[in-house]
């Protein structure tokens, strides 16, 4: 997928998200819509900030997807992949042992999973941007 | 991490480390981390800032005995 695809892919996707936002509090789920057009729209205005920033620095004759970025994206991918499966396999193994039997509703469990592996992402590659 | 020169051979020729970046067509933190030691550049990135500078690679990046056993 080309860079120009992939942009196209993710504002289509934004837009899909702020109807599908709109369509839930027109029918009555309100929180879960209100909370949906609220993180679409903060995403938006990061990504437009972002692609500002990026035009700005193409235009000046940089390039931000350099190998060094690329490099401390995949070893920032690694390490948040590993470290994700150990803690999540050792929270499973303790939760089995230990943990009483709860039920939990498995999209909000996968929302959570998802956030929290794209929060150890960012946070590796802040750590090994500063490092490199 | 391997030794250069880049620092010296670009304060040498006049260039900001935007100027370099730009012609070798990476970014500004690139180049910072190349001259501060942190970073080994590709083959292809250590010659096209070699040629930008009109040297050798040898000649721009320092290599020890202990790197090339």
């Amino acid at each position: 997928m080309t860079y120009q695809m992939r942009t196209w892919v993710s504002w289509f996707t934004l837009v899909v998200l702020v109807l599908l936002a709109f369509w839930q509090i027109a029918a009555g789920n309100i929180g879960f819509g209100a909370g949906l057009l609220a993180g679409t729209l903060g995403a938006s205005v990061i990504k437009w900030i972002k692609l500002k920033q990026l035009q700005k620095m193409q235009a000046r004759g940089l390039n931000p997807y350099d190998e060094r970025a690329h490099m401390i994206a995949g070893k920032a991918a690694y390490a948040s992949l590993s470290v994700f499966t150990v803690v999540s396999a050792l929270f499973v193994l303790a939760g089995s042992l230990l943990g009483p039997d709860i039920k939990v509703n498995p999209y909000n469990l996968l929302g959570i999973c998802i956030a929290l592996l794209v929060f150890i992402y960012v946070a590796f590659y802040y750590c090994y941007n500063t490092k490199l | 991490m391997v030794e250069n020169l880049l620092r010296e051979l670009r304060e040498k020729d006049g260039m900001t480390q935007e100027d370099l970046a730009a012609r070798v067509g990476v970014s500004r933190q690139t180049i910072i981390s190349l001259e501060r030691g942190k970073y080994n550049p590709s083959i292809l990135l250590a010659c096209k800032l070699a040629r930008t500078f009109g040297k050798s690679i040898e000649e721009v990046f320092i290599f020890s005995e202990e790197d090339l056993v």
